[in-house]
């Protein structure tokens, strides 16, 4: 007990930080943030009575297949995939974040307990996101099905030993991927991992729900399913947690809690979680703190020495415009927080698009079923709708403001305005063309336009390009944020980037409202004249900037 | 070379940061700028090099308004600030390369100079890492390559000697002597009398914006001699001990 003592001890240590309250009465600004904090909460209550509402609803509808007890697992899925999510970014963090890691590696206790205490940890912070996703499940399952004592006594332990299998799930991946990869992870790295894990598990969550709506729609055995499901009330259990065996030992224990059944896969539930965390704490405390005490854990220098045939072939010289331009890009492309911000947007949509005709979603296929009766005026509308999501292209607005403190450079560099406004405005030019080459060439290629019609839209909406990304550099160039040492308020916390999105909306709402007063003379004629106004308003543009930039990059 | 002429600044209006400054440097003269912390150096130099709008006066380099024709002008100085802030995520030879395309130098030209001088500096092999690899002192160095890299007829530097080690300070120094020789011009500031003499063919003084002296320091030390108060002043200021 002695031994466990001392990992307890890390334990509270390392919670302390999280339910320090004391301090806050000393501190009137953490008081200020509290408060702030309990009216968010505050502003929340409405929808959580919504969510109880839901359960409710999706009791009664389960209830009616006798399947009821399949909410429970429902829930217990659900909660299980949020906090193996979640699980990943806490875990990396409590690990590779941490900084007193080598202060307590000098203490005299074992490092077992260290990895103990930190997944201990974790999964205490996990309990706020079980809590608030299983308490009305549980709440409202206890009280439709009139459940006994035993019943609470069941979820009670359950409910604690919910987090522990996503997070030593987490923790053997997360620890398995330091160990191929051997890199040293930072917060912006982490952030770029946990980013991408949530992107790819959106996709995958939207592919299956579409998959399975219209798997539902085409079956016409579902009369026959009904009828197995009144027969076997753990069907559908058994269907839903194929994948993730504990949520039925959870539900089952749950909804059987008087037979010795129920006892049984109460015990199966906690004794997985209970194997799968001395699993989890042996594989970290061997891989990585192991890793960590022999010194091996920082990434190995890998640089072989250049030859002088590379080293020569390292000097290259180039256009200033394409300079400038492959200097924006590796910067955007080194620095996480600004791909993240500036990048992953361009394939987000396309990647929603192509997902929802592959998997054959029925409101797509509705979607240009309508557009098909609309003729070709519809591709007007096309380019609208790409004028707008081009404002989600944010590049250029933010285009001085990210050199922060290297911002000098660009201040005494002899280069002409245009050469600047063409190298910056590139990349945002590309971005955004891209989009509309895509939505408009997919869109029409399905409707069958004529190939001359499509180049004519995409030539249209190219040129629309133009004078948003000019507008963005005009205006964080007006009042460049350069003084930042955290890359992420470059991008994220600029007003520049929101004041020139909010200019380019409404200057496609401009040419929104024009196409629709247009909509009954001929689309050539509606083409043209957006063409002129989008050229003419670049022309403008461009030449503000070649006129005022010189004396706005100055400093005052 | 550089013709600063009757130059003021004020960031607010009650108090002038540089007031009614002139000075001009000839063609292949190392030029010190001297004066205390404050004194307003930085606030001059960021004015020659076009970083910062000036109040009033005009500022010329090789014959050029900088403030109407800032392209001309800029094409025949380069700059290294006080404090070397640049692109930590480019390698070092990419910011080399971004610096010479700006100022279109050639392959052959680039490729020579930057060899040159990253052996004079000790960064050959730095060269080829991320910058945010780099210490301070090597930040300072590959700034110090960027621009000595384009060779212009005037390189304007700002507290050069800070944060180097002795060998690169003295390597610098040399540098500096012979680009001169060439009939360039340098132009450096510094808070450390030290560091300006046996080098500088002559000198401003500074203190709260306003020009104290100018001359080569031997007749500055002259006129100290003859009882000159104010100089005296500015003299124990700039070789007290803390200074450094
Ligand atoms: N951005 C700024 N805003 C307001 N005041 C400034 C700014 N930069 C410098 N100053 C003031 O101008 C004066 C001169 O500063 P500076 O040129 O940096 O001096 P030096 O380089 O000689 O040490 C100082 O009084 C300083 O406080
Ligand atoms: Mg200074």
């Amino acid at each position: 007990m002695k031994i466990m003592n001392k990992a307890f001890k890390i334990f509270k240590v390392q919670l302390k930080p999280m339910l320090n309250f004391a301090s806050l009465k000393t501190d009137k600004k953490q008081r200020r943030k509290i408060i702030g904090f309990v009216l968010l909460i505050l502003c929340f209550v409405p929808s959580y009575f919504l969510y109880f509402s839901i359960v409710d609803i999706l009791y009664n509808s389960l209830a009616a297949l006798n399947q009821q007890s399949a909410l429970l697992a429902i829930g217990a899925m659900g909660v299980s995939a949020v906090v193996l999510l979640f699980g990943f970014m806490y875990v990396f963090s409590a690990l590779f974040g941490a900084r007193d890691l080598d202060m307590l590696l000098a203490m005299p206790v074992k490092s077992w307990q260290i990895t103990l205490a930190k997944l201990l940890n974790t999964i205490v912070y996990e309990y706020v996101i079980v809590l608030a996703l299983m308490l009305p499940i549980v709440i409202m399952y206890a009280v439709l099905s009139s459940a006994g004592i035993l019943y609470w006594v069941y979820s009670v332990i359950m409910l604690v030993f919910m987090p522990v299998i996503p997070i030593s799930v987490a923790t053997i991946l997360d620890v398995i991927v330091i160990r191929i990869f051997s890199m040293r992870f930072n917060a912006e790295k982490i952030q770029t991992v946990f980013m991408i894990i949530l992107l790819i598990a959106a996709f995958a969550f939207s592919f299956l729900i579409n998959k399975m709506s219209s798997v539902m729609y085409s079956d016409n055995q579902a009369e026959a399913i009904i009828s197995t499901m009144i027969g076997d009330n753990q069907y559908l259990i058994n269907i839903l947690t194929k994948a993730y065996p504990p949520a039925m030992f959870f539900a089952s224990a749950l909804s059987a809690t008087s037979s010795a059944q129920g006892d049984l896969y109460l015990l199966a539930f906690v004794a997985v979680s209970i194997i799968l965390f001395g699993l989890a704490v042996f594989i970290c405390d061997k891989l990585y703190i192991g890793a960590v005490t022999a010194g091996i854990s920082s990434s190995k220098s890998k640089k072989k020495k250049l030859s002088s045939e590379e080293k020569s072939a390292s000097f290259k010289t180039a256009s200033k415009v394409k300079s400038i331009f492959s200097v924006d890009m590796k910067v955007i492309f080194r620095t996480p927080v600004f791909a993240i911000n500036l990048l992953l947007v361009i394939p987000v949509l396309p990647a929603v698009i192509l997902i929802s005709i592959i998997s054959q979603d029925i409101s797509i296929n509705t979607l240009f079923g309508l557009l098909s009766m609309g003729g070709p005026a519809v591709g007007l509308y096309l380019i609208v709708i790409c004028f707008f999501i081009a404002t989600i292209v944010t590049m250029s607005s933010s285009s001085f403001s990210r050199e922060g403190r290297a911002f000098w450079i660009t201040q005494i560099v002899p280069v002409k305005a245009m050469d600047q406004l063409i190298g910056r405005c590139l990349g945002t030019m590309l971005a955004s063309g891209f989009l509309s080459v895509l939505v408009i060439s997919v869109i029409g290629i399905f409707l069958k336009w004529s190939a001359f019609y499509i180049i004519a839209l995409i030539l249209t909406s190219l040129v629309a390009c133009a004078p948003i990304a000019i507008v963005g550099l005009l205006v964080d160039a007006r009042k460049p944020k350069t003084d930042w040492d955290d890359a992420a308020s470059a991008v994220k916390r600029n007003t520049n980037t929101v004041i020139s999105m909010l200019l380019a909306m409404a200057n496609a709402i401009v040419l929104g409202v024009i196409v629709l007063l247009l909509r009954n003379i001929n689309v050539w004629i509606t083409i043209s004249i957006l063409l002129v106004l989008n050229l003419i308003f670049a022309i403008l543009m461009a030449n503000v900037y070649i006129k005022k930039s010189p004396s706005m990059l100055q400093n005052e | 070379m550089l013709r600063i002429e009757h130059v003021s600044k004020s960031y607010d209006r009650n108090k002038k940061a540089v007031d009614d400054l002139s000075i001009h440097v000839k063609k292949g003269e190392i030029y010190g700028f001297i004066g205390p912390n404050g004194a307003g150096k930085t606030t001059t130099i960021k004015m020659i090099t076009g970083i910062l709008k000036m109040s009033s006066g005009n500022i010329f380099i090789d014959g050029i308004n900088i403030a109407s024709n800032p392209i001309e002008a800029k094409r025949r100085m380069t700059y290294v600030p006080d404090n070397p802030d640049i692109q930590k995520k480019l390698k070092g030879i990419e910011y080399v390369n971004f610096i010479a395309d700006m100022y279109d130098i050639s392959k052959a030209d680039r490729q020579e100079r930057t060899n040159e001088y990253a052996k004079l500096f000790g960064m050959q092999d730095a060269l080829y890492n991320q910058i945010a690899s780099y210490s301070h002192g090597m930040q300072q160095k590959i700034v110090l390559i960027g621009a000595l890299v384009t060779d212009p007829q005037l390189i304007v530097l700002d507290e050069p000697m800070v944060g180097l080690d002795p060998k690169s300070s003295y390597n610098l120094k040399e540098l500096m002597k012979k680009r001169v020789s060439e009939g360039k011009t340098v132009f450096f500031s510094t808070h450390v009398l030290e560091v300006a003499e046996k080098f500088c063919d002559r000198v401003a003084i500074i203190s709260h914006g306003k020009l104290i002296a100018e001359g080569s320091l031997a007749q500055l030390r002259e006129n100290l001699a003859e009882g000159d108060m104010s100089l005296e002043q500015i003299f124990l200021e700039l070789t007290d001990e803390d200074n450094e």
